[in-house]
């Protein structure tokens, strides 16, 4: 997943630029010149309602993505290998219907080839463009969960017990462990909260950080 | 558990995957009226206008079925439904017994009743036949006329037109778009459609056709005759229900259903454009025959067909097509205007920019943004949820404004 912590963004867009960049391959420079770079880009940062927080924006690939619903192509897709939701550029034909179905407003235009854009976290490229183009750290890409190779004992639960087919057993030097797929692995904490051996770790929510979000959110009401 | 959907369009298919999601054992049986897989009636005009092969109007893949682990039985529709015997009957006299049944078989076209309509050469544009049979004929038309001024009637001629065709559209309605456009957001549209070849003609009806096995003419209701040689009707759909008894389950415009998409008769339901259902905006009921509520209507029966019991929040109608370049986003209801409404507007006419928010008690109530896309998704989710905007509003459309919520 990639995240933000938007309280160091100062609305640069260094993400925005690095994201048309990474993607330039599809846009027909000579047709749209120097505006080719917005029109490129996958996500965007947009403003606070009312006010001048900054922030970047990008797809959320949700469990229940109401752009699948809206697609009338059938363009709009989850991609079975990474879980993500993807849009074929080729088969999208610019009705934008899914752009009003996004709450967030994640989906990007193409006015060029008349088609939606999507970030696609820059498919299986650790980091992505956004990420490594921060100047600020915003942006992260956090690995979710990780196994403890010395304390995992190869039992197996976690992976019967995965409803995304994140994480299996797999041989290493030290015998059957479990690994994790990052781009399946959505961080619910299933594999983690029935290890027998408390050999997996969730990075991001931990306890301190939930104690964290809660304190944020007491400070503000 | 033996899941009967009938109707391959986006309710059906999406109510599929639903099930599939909760219950992977049971078996699942998809009928059709047509011989097609899944296919896309919104993408009929891209495809006349050759934007797209034919491949794309299947909406998802060859192996759907089989990846799915359905029964299709296509081109083989539902003619009586007998919620008695828990059963449906199909044309070809078969019997399919269900323990839990959807009814997902979409909108027709609204028919005209004139004289001549039967004539070769005119078509409604919905089916994937009536389409193959257009493409068929586009060699041989040098002028054609469009009856209908919503979304599929104007994508249908600018299709016709990029053929080099002589098109004209015919209106009865002042305006186009009449059911969701209010009359300033209209004119924008109808500038763009001078500025193109077609020729537009507002306040005008067809009174009868006439030719010889294939339409030659078609007269107006000022008299007068204009030759064509392929006439295309896009005047909307409606529900169409002649396999049900309505004395075993309640139906008005569409088939009743409830929050849970269930009908009056026990373990059957329905979703898409034949179901009757919440209006967020009106509070009644209403059919809404666009393609995202369909779906999400199919999604939400299927759930609940599978045991998950979770009701349907509601519907607004909503509509988005491009037109020549400049978008056209519509969202609720931007007509309806009563005192105490605040309509908030903004406009640059030479670039097509048109753009106006209804409010009601500080809540949006519609939408129309014409020619910039912006924050639309945003907007559209207030409309939803009823959030009320009033500290926000006059940054609704903002260039680079994000609605953090």
């Amino acid at each position: 997943m990639i995240l933000a912590e938007i309280d160091k963004c100062v609305g640069c867009r260094s993400c925005e630029v690095a994201c048309a960049e990474k993607h330039l391959g599809d846009v027909d420079l000579s047709k749209a010149g120097e505006e080719a770079l917005l029109y490129a880009r996958r996500m965007h940062v947009g403003i606070a309602m009312g006010g001048t927080k900054p922030m970047p924006i990008q797809c959320r690939h949700c469990e229940d993505p109401t752009c699948l619903f809206a697609c009338i192509t059938g363009a709009m897709h989850r991609d079975p290998n990474t879980g993500m939701v993807l849009v074929d550029e080729e088969k999208c034909v610019g009705c934008w219907t899914c752009l009003k179905m996004c709450s967030f407003g994640t989906i990007m235009v193409d006015p060029i080839n008349h088609r939606v854009l999507k970030c696609d976290k820059c498919y299986m490229e650790r980091p992505p463009a956004c990420v490594e183009a921060c100047p600020n750290d915003v942006l992260i890409v956090e690995e979710v969960e990780f196994v403890d190779h010395d304390k995992c004992i190869g039992c197996g639960l976690c992976e019967s017990l995965c409803l995304r087919n994140a994480i299996k057993l797999v041989d290493t030097d030290k015998g059957k462990k479990s690994e994790i797929n990052q781009n399946l692995c959505k961080g619910c904490g299933i594999c983690a909260s029935s290890c027998p051996r408390d050999a997996i770790k969730m990075r991001y929510f931990t306890d301190e950080k939930a104690h964290e979000v809660i304190k944020k959110l007491l400070e503000v009401a | 558990m033996r899941y009967v959907i009938v109707g391959a369009g986006p309710a059906g298919i999406n109510a599929i995957e639903a099930i599939r999601k909760i219950d992977p054992e049971g078996e699942i049986i998809n009928v059709s009226d047509e011989p097609y897989l899944p296919y896309s009636k919104p993408v009929m005009p891209h495809y006349i206008g050759g934007h797209i092969p034919f491949e794309g109007v299947f909406f998802r893949p060859k192996d759907f079925y089989r990846d799915y682990e359905v029964t299709p039985i296509l081109g083989d529709g539902m003619i009586e439904v007998d919620p008695d015997r828990s059963l449906i009957i199909l044309k070809s006299g078969r019997r399919v017994p269900y323990d839990k049944l959807l009814i997902a078989t979409g909108g027709k076209p609204r028919k005209m009743n004139v004289d001549g309509v039967n004539l070769k050469g005119i078509y409604y544009l919905t089916s994937l036949d009536y389409t193959k049979q257009i493409v068929k004929d586009l060699p041989e038309v040098k002028r054609a006329l469009v009856l209908g001024g919503g979304p599929l009637g104007l994508k249908a001629c600018l299709s016709l037109s990029h053929h080099g065709i002589d098109v004209k559209i015919l209106i009865s309605s002042a305006q186009v778009m009449s059911q969701a456009l209010d009359p300033d957001s209209a004119k924008i549209l109808e500038k763009k459609l001078e500025q193109s070849a077609v020729e537009m003609r507002l306040k005008t009806s067809v009174v009868a056709f006439e030719g010889n096995g294939r339409v030659k003419y078609a007269i107006l209701d000022n008299g007068e005759r204009l030759e064509t040689d392929l006439v295309i009707i896009g005047k909307g759909v409606r529900p169409e229900f002649p396999y049900l008894d309505p004395r075993k389950i309640r139906v008005n415009v569409g088939i009743i259903v409830n929050n849970y998409m269930e009908t009056s008769a026990h373990n059957v339901y329905a979703a898409g454009d034949v179901a009757e259902s919440y209006d967020l905006l009106t509070g009644g009921s209403n059919t809404v025959a666009v393609w995202p509520r369909a779906s999400e209507q199919g999604h939400y029966a299927g759930m609940n067909m599978a045991g998950f019991r979770k009701p349907y929040p509601g519907a607004h109608r909503m509509n988005s097509l491009d037109f020549e370049g400049v978008s056209c986003i519509v969202m609720g209801d931007v007509k309806t205007i009563k005192t105490g409404y605040t309509v908030i507007t903004q406009k640059d006419p030479k670039r097509n920019i048109y753009q106006r928010i209804i409010l009601e008690n500080g809540r949006i109530r519609g939408a129309a943004i014409i020619g910039r896309i912006v924050n639309v998704g945003g907007i559209n989710r207030f409309i939803r949820k009823g959030v009320p905007v009033q500290k926000v509003k006059d940054s609704l459309l903002e260039d680079k404004a994000t609605f953090i919520y």
